[in-house]
């Protein structure tokens, strides 16, 4: 009653590749759809950086910039080309400097927030993730432009125009990877200090006069 | 001043601030870069000093925004330096003007690790400083042992430990892998019994990192957080100096509060009991104060408190608190206060039961929606977006309208986009839906992208009764006198379509029409011109009779534009004035258009892609993706036939546009394609009428599962036999219920036929009463299914307390959306049920609805259409396919046979339509008997995925009641669930509706078969032997 065909001689069978039906096809794009859907909720759990990783960045780069637009110092934490640098200053020079007074101190921008504050003449800016403490940062400008007063005195723009490579030592000791690192104003200043005696003391050194005559004699 | 000893630096600082304009800055700039070029490239003459000043002055040139493309060698060359004072400059400049990407790092990695490993703490900072800054994943992995080991060594002063901490940070986020997991986390625990609170602070930094990635690994690390805050929370211990404005390291607790929002819960009840102490105390002591910073630290720490309580599901009084202090901020002067009230209350969204509270500062908000600052009006949109829901859409809706004629250009477009869903997710009624699109339309047409008035007009035309509304509508639009081009172009469109419906209005007349139409052809563009053309054809066909002076204005544009530049309008211009030539035949080529395929909205794709690089909160993105579903689904019944057309999802986002024009064009080129109008002009289809009065003796089968003797049988077939012990129990609980209808409020028609009806249709009616009715629209993919219920409210006044549970069987994924508490009179909710099949079972998913009108409360449980059936897909297979399948399937428990009796008698045809219903494709031919029928269907389940099932019936000419069925898969437990579904239909179910022949509709109910032999399989083996 039942004939078993003999034609075949295939052993495996394997649904046919294109049934009328589209059956793979609808079966892939449902299988697409779930995994991008898992993806993105993926990404939307975790805070992704720039490159990928999953990881809560502080901040991912410290701007100083004047009122007229011009940039007293820069540090990125997270990696940027230098096209992207130049992009990124051109632009949040833009959207912070435009701001009125009395306003709140953080501005959303491609999708990050930049918390800023303003002093006299000076903004300083921080970039951080939007799920990130926008007042805890905000004091951090604070603290760091309080080791700044209390090392120059008093600080004001002019002491970081011709020193701005001093504001990059103190901010070296305050911020690491984009992370607070010294919350202690005290201890910030005194590694400071023993930093520059140790120039200090190489400087003696080298004009003292056996390194003149190494010099002269080189 | 000048504390820098470098004048050479000091003089080229002045010498640029000097300039007066930038000009004069770029020639002083490139003439320094040429000075230090040519120094750099003599280097012999270079003392270290000079080389410093010149890397310094490049640094400060490159902050400038000038392009420094040399000297990077040198900057680097200053870090294997032997004196202090260079190495630092290189180390600091090289971090400064290089990313971790360069390739100049790789050279100084050596000279970095041997700094580190070295017994020069100043160098170790330097090298651990600059490593933390830019240090990529080939630093991470020769230095992440040294490094760890600097910070580990109880011989390493703080501040070396603290560096290390952060490099360590660094390393770890380039590279996970760096640190190894067993041990390191004994290490943490240790690490944060740390003294110093610097390196506390670096440590916790580290430890976020860490659990951010695996809470798991540091479970141990928990109670230590917990203590810490403790301890800063009381201010026990802290030294002065840690102290931030008499806030015990504000930094410190922030982080320690980040850190354990990582962990998924809090087990240990001490440790619990003791953190919420901690919390309350932060909550309930935060005060405002004068001192700014002191009162932003202190702020500081209270959110990030708030964030940690709504995290650890706290007890609802607490949140209850925090959604008050939260109500508060958000209406204090300071704006980053406020700001920041708005932000988490957004977050707090999540949160379930707040919702309401929230709701309770609507009005504050909307006045937040006119703060001079920007973010805060961004914050209080989403917001209102976020919150938004059925009871307050109304409200939220007309408030952005509102607004929008007064929003920044920089807003508008997010604001249109998100009125436009709001109004479209949550509308109580259609014309209401249609009000607020127009309004858009007109008070911000700029903005409106085309997907929201491609929208509106497939709500129009998959709703008749909406038709005359929206075209009287749009009608009053035309005659207002600056119109944007979008609002001519929908007015035009709805006006074409559906403008003969208004005949009667004053002012509607076709030629009414015509002419305040035609007033802004000339000031349109290309795009429009052509939609107004089709709207000139369609006016010219409904005019019936034709007026002659109107078929003259009309064909003279038509001339007029036969010679346009655009190739489009030439042809659409050309082709209507051809085929308006040929009288009647015009009525038949543009007739209405056909109802448009239900889909996703367009607007919430998009949306939701926008999100990606808006600053969007996650709650808002998560809230949005929950209720994506909401959106209102055309509601377009169509026959069922088998599964809905696959390809919709995949062009979800250009379907809309393409889609008009496909239509647009059909119409004006093909004239084969005229049925296209009439044909496609879908009526719902009708409630199929009661097949079945059996379905009620089917009913306690399909729940109750397979019957004693069978269920004996597959508990050595089936390994999982086991496991349906649970749905019975939900099925017989069903069951039990289903009587219990005999409450005061009784179901019209039978739930039982009902939902056998839906077993073989993927839409129709599940349950109506005088009060309400749902409705269900399913769709299939794979193992996937998407169900829709449509609660709608019959009467004049609102149902409450609606309810709706699903109680779905063991072998079924079901997610329902939230179901809104109270039903508006007169609307419908729709209410998506996600589905994802896990194995075969033929238990069956139930509803639990309940609600209360008035006094009576209703109760209802409902079995769900979610049955095997809907997971099969047919599959045509050849016969050298299918011959070595059938042999490899040998024998139970893969292929199963029995002969059945008692079965319906019918035609080989009607037992291919059955079939068909059931999805399973019949393939003629295979079997040289014709008495025999050979189907094949793929089952879909997550576990098997797509698995083959071949199936054979052997028909007795002599006695139809009986036959034999054989079938085969590759998985015992479907082969079995299979065999019992098709016995059952075989036995049951009468010919059905959805056969593609043209049955007839109204089938009789054939006579019940008897009952004993469907119930007891035992009796029928008997017989059989």
């Amino acid at each position: 009653m039942w004939k078993i065909s003999s034609s075949s001689s295939r052993s495996q069978f394997r649904i046919r590749r294109s049934p009328p039906t589209a059956t793979l096809g609808s079966l892939r794009c449902v299988e697409d759809i779930v995994f991008e859907k898992n993806c993105e909720q993926e990404r939307r759990r975790k805070s992704v950086g720039r490159f990928g990783f999953y990881f809560p960045t502080m901040i991912n780069f410290v701007l100083l910039i004047s009122r007229q637009g011009k940039v007293r110092l820069t540090k990125w934490y997270s990696t940027y080309s230098q096209k992207e640098r130049t992009k990124v200053i051109r632009e949040l020079s833009g959207v912070i400097l435009s701001r009125g007074p009395k306003l709140c101190n953080f501005v959303e921008w491609r999708g990050y927030k930049v918390v800023y504050r303003r002093y006299a003449s000076l903004y300083f800016c921080m970039c951080i993730d939007p799920d990130d403490n926008e007042l805890e940062i905000l004091e951090i400008i604070h603290h760091f432009v309080e080791i700044l007063d209390r090392y120059f005195g008093s600080v004001c723009e002019l002491d970081l125009i011709f020193n701005f490579h001093k504001a990059y030592y103190i901010l070296d000791e305050i911020l690491l990877a984009g992370e607070l690192q010294e919350s202690s104003k005290k201890t910030v200043a005194r590694l400071i200090a023993a930093q520059d005696s140790l120039v200090e003391t190489a400087k003696e050194q080298a004009s003292s006069i056996s390194n003149i005559i190494a010099q002269a004699t080189k | 001043m000048a504390i820098s000893g470098m004048r050479g630096l000091s003089v080229f600082i002045s010498d640029v601030r000097n300039c007066q304009n930038k000009e004069q800055e770029r020639i002083r700039v490139d003439k320094e870069l040429g000075h230090i070029r040519t120094r750099f490239k003599n280097e012999k003459g270079l003392t270290p000093y000079e080389k410093k000043k010149y890397v310094w002055k490049m640094l400060y040139i490159y902050m400038l925004g000038y392009d420094v493309d040399f000297g990077h060698m040198e900057a680097v060359s200053l870090i294997s330096a032997p004196k202090y004072p260079e190495k630092q400059v290189g180390y600091i400049v090289t971090s400064c003007l290089l990313n971790e990407n360069h390739d100049f790092l790789r050279l100084v990695i050596n000279t970095v690790r041997n700094d580190i490993i070295g017994r020069n703490e100043t160098f170790q900072c330097l090298a651990l400083t600059m490593v933390g800054n830019i240090g990529g994943k080939e630093f991470s992995e020769s230095l992440a042992p040294d490094v760890q080991k600097l910070l580990i060594s109880s011989s390493c002063r703080p501040l070396v430990r603290k560096k290390a901490a952060l490099c360590l940070l660094r390393l770890y986020r380039k590279n996970p892998d760096v640190v190894n997991i067993e041990g390191w986390s004994d290490r943490m625990a240790q690490l944060l019994d740390e003294r110093d609170m610097g390196v506390l602070t670096s440590v916790m930094s580290l430890l976020v990192a860490l659990v951010s990635n695996n809470a798991e690994a540091y479970w141990n690390c928990l109670p230590k957080c917990v203590r810490i805050l403790e301890r800063l929370a009381r201010n026990q211990d802290i030294p002065p100096e840690y102290t931030y404005y008499g806030i015990p390291s504000p930094w410190l607790q922030v982080k320690t509060m980040r850190a354990l929002q990582y962990y998924p819960t809090i087990e240990d009840p001490n440790t619990r009991r003791a953190l919420f102490d901690v919390l309350q105390r932060i909550l309930m002591g935060t005060d405002v104060v004068k001192n700014v910073n002191k009162n932003n630290a202190s702020h500081a720490v209270l959110f990030e408190a708030l964030a940690l309580v709504m995290h650890l599901d706290a007890e609802k009084e607490m949140m209850s608190q925090c959604v008050a202090l939260l109500g508060k901020f958000i209406a204090v002067r300071e704006p980053n206060i406020r700001y920041l009230g708005l932000e988490n209350m957004t977050r707090m969204l999540l949160v379930t039961d707040v919702q309401d509270i929230i709701k309770r500062h609507q009005a504050q908000i909307i006045t937040s929606l006119k703060d001079p600052d920007v973010s805060i009006r961004r914050r209080a949109l989403d917001l209102l977006y976020g919150m938004c829901d059925v009871t307050n859409a109304k409200d939220i809706v007309e408030e952005l309208l509102q607004y929008l004629s007064t929003a920044d250009f920089a807003m508008r477009e997010e604001l249109s986009l998100k009125a436009a869903i709001l109004a479209e997710k949550f509308a109580p009624d259609l014309s209401w839906y249609v009000d607020v699109i127009l309004q858009l339309i007109d008070k911000a047409g700029d903005f409106v992208s085309d997907d929201i008035w491609y929208r509106v007009v497939q709500f129009v035309t998959n709703n008749e009764d909406l038709q005359p509304y929206a075209a009287a509508k749009a009608r009053e639009y035309l005659d207002k006198p600056a119109l944007h081009e979008t609002m001519v172009k929908v007015g035009a469109y709805l006006l074409g379509e559906y403008g003969h419906l208004l005949a009667r209005r004053p002012g509607c007349s076709p030629k009414e029409l015509f002419l305040i139409i035609n007033e802004k052809l000339p000031t349109v563009s290309t795009s429009t011109i052509a939609i107004l053309l089709s709207t000139y054809a369609k006016i010219l066909m409904h005019s019936q009779p034709t007026d002659p002076e109107l078929q003259e204005q009309i064909w003279a544009i038509f001339r007029k534009y036969e010679s346009y530049i655009d190739v489009e309008i030439q042809q659409r211009a050309v082709e209507y004035f051809a085929l308006s030539r040929k009288g009647a035949a015009l009525t038949d080529v543009l007739a209405e258009m056909p109802k448009f395929p239900e889909r996703q909205s367009a607007l919430l794709r998009k949306a939701e892609d926008a999100e990606v690089d808006t600053a969007e909160q996650s709650a808002i993105k998560l809230r949005s993706q929950q209720q994506t579903s909401n959106a209102l689904v055309v509601a377009d019944p169509r026959p069922v036939n088998g599964s809905l057309p696959t390809n919709q999802q995949l062009v979800l986002v250009k379907m809309p546009s393409q889609n008009m024009e496909a239509h647009s064009s059909d119409q004006v080129v093909s004239v084969s394609t005229k049925e296209n109008g009439t044909v496609s002009k879908d009526e719902p289809a009708p409630p199929t009428p009661s097949e079945d009065l059996l379905g009620d003796l089917l009913g306690p089968l399909a729940i109750e599962g397979p019957p004693a003797a069978a269920a004996a049988a597959s508990t050595e077939q089936n390994p999982l036999a086991g496991l349906e012990a649970a749905p019975n129990s939900v099925g017989a609980l069903a069951l039990a219920t289903l009587d219990d209808q005999a409450n005061s409020v009784q179901p019209i028609f039978n739930i039982a036929e009902r939902f056998h009806v839906l077993c073989l249709k993927d839409s129709g009616v599940l349950y109506e009463d005088p009060y309400v009715q749902i409705g269900v629209k399913a769709e299939w993919r794979a193992h996937h299914g998407r169900l829709v219920l449509f609660l709608g409210n019959k009467n004049t006044s609102p149902l409450v307390s609606v309810r709706a549970q699903i109680l779905p069987p063991t072998h079924l994924k079901m997610e329902l959306s939230l179901v809104p508490d109270t039903i508006p009179p007169r609307a419908q909710v729709q209410c998506p049920l996600e589905v994802v099949n896990l194995r075969a079972s033929r238990d069956i998913a139930v509803l639990d609805f309940s609600y209360t009108f008035g006094t009576a409360v209703v109760n209802a449980k409902l079995r769900l259409p979610v049955v095997l059936n809907k997971f099969l897909q047919p599959i045509s297979v050849s016969a050298e396919e299918f011959f070595p399948q059938w042999k490899s399937l040998s024998g139970p428990p893969l292929r199963l046979q029995e002969v059945v009796r008692g079965v319906k008698p019918m035609s080989l045809a009607e037992m291919a339509n059955l079939f068909a219903s059931l999805h399973l494709a019949v393939t003629p031919g295979l079997d040289t008997n014709p008495n025999n029928l050979v189907a094949s269907t793929t089952f879909c389940s997550e576990s098997t995925h797509a698995m083959l099932c071949l199936i054979r019936v052997e028909t007795d000419p002599s006695d139809r009641t009986q036959l034999r069925i054989t079938l085969a898969s590759g998985d015992p437990s479907l082969t079995f669930e299979l065999k019992e579904l098709v016995k059952e239909y075989l036995i049951n179910i009468p010919l059905t509706a959805p056969a593609p022949a043209p049955a007839p509709q109204a089938v009789q109910p054939q006579s019940p078969v008897t009952p004993q032999a469907f119930n007891d399989p035992g009796a029928m083996l008997a017989g059989l032997l």
